[in-house]
């Protein structure tokens, strides 16, 4: 058998009526399909494979369990995102929490009369240039790793994962407007963290 | 408008939410503050490198392992 036998696709109206009624062929195809960019998704969440391997199941489990609730007229991909991102979340709530660095010091300062403390150096290249360096990347994975949590899943969902600000407050359980904030904050968090990184590169 | 309310205008303004008025204010201020229009820049380029670097790792990872494949349908044989 070869390592990934690739069952004939079918076209996204007939598999939502494989969805919906349970065809275990259609899930096959589905977990062998969707499986792996599942298993991305739920990697850049809980950054654990065991957990994340767990998280892809419970996402299988949970599709097969609401199929009914599938609706002819949302992707299948989108649908199974969203499914995994939430089993990873869940399963993110059940570990046990490691203790937050306050983001304050991570955001930028300013001067009594309201002007920027810092003065800021423009980057030397686009930052998908530097960052395609596997060093550069690295040391940008380890800064959002730095993010206190509440604010690297709300980075995750809304600039990875795509996600629009109510379904990230409705799969974080907070309100919309507290998204936006966190949002805006990881992201001046994360660039005063990833900053001697770009400034450093050489082109 | 002064760099510290500008800043709070940043996510809007990228996201093209930012009410006429107000946008106008903001525009005018980054006129003349060059270190506004650097953050701005990297504010920008910071949600690139974030996006570059945690997809770059999906490409070779786009396969689900055949033992966690089987693992999945036993389960959900069960279900």
């Amino acid at each position: 058998m070869s390592d990934r036998p690739a069952p004939p696709d079918l076209d996204e109206a007939a598999l939502a009526r494989g969805i919906r009624d349970g065809d275990p062929q259609v899930f096959e195809q589905i977990v062998r399909n969707y499986g792996g960019r599942l298993l991305s998704v739920t990697r850049r969440i809980l950054r654990d494979e065991d957990a994340a391997r767990d998280a892809v199941q419970d996402a299988f489990i949970s599709a097969f369990r609401s199929r009914r609730q599938f609706k002819a007229d949302s992707r299948v991909s989108t649908w199974l995102h969203r499914i995994a991102v939430n089993a990873a979340l869940m399963k993110l709530r059940s570990q046990r929490r490691k203790p937050e660095t306050p983001i304050e010091g991570f955001l930028p300062s300013f001067t009594e009369d309201g002007h920027h403390t810092d003065r800021f150096v423009a980057w030397t290249e686009p930052a998908d240039v530097t960052v395609s360096r596997k060093e550069t990347a690295e040391s940008v994975r380890r800064a959002i790793d730095r993010l206190p949590e509440s604010y690297r899943t709300v980075l995750l969902l809304r600039d990875i994962e795509g996600l629009d600000t109510e379904e990230t407050a409705k799969m974080l359980k907070i309100t919309p407007n507290a998204v936006k904030i966190r949002l805006h904050r990881a992201r001046m968090a994360l660039r005063s963290l990833i900053a001697p990184s770009l400034q450093g590169a050489q082109p | 408008m002064r760099c510290r309310e500008c800043i709070v205008f940043l996510a809007d303004y990228i996201a093209e939410e930012l009410p006429g008025e107000t946008r106008a204010t903001f525009e005018a201020h980054l006129e003349l503050c060059g270190n506004c229009r650097v953050f701005l820049d990297q504010y920008r380029e910071t949600i690139v490198a974030s996006r570059v670097a945690l997809t770059a790792e999906d490409a070779p990872a786009i396969a689900l392992p055949e033992d966690l494949v089987r693992a999945i349908l036993k389960a959900l044989d069960k279900a």
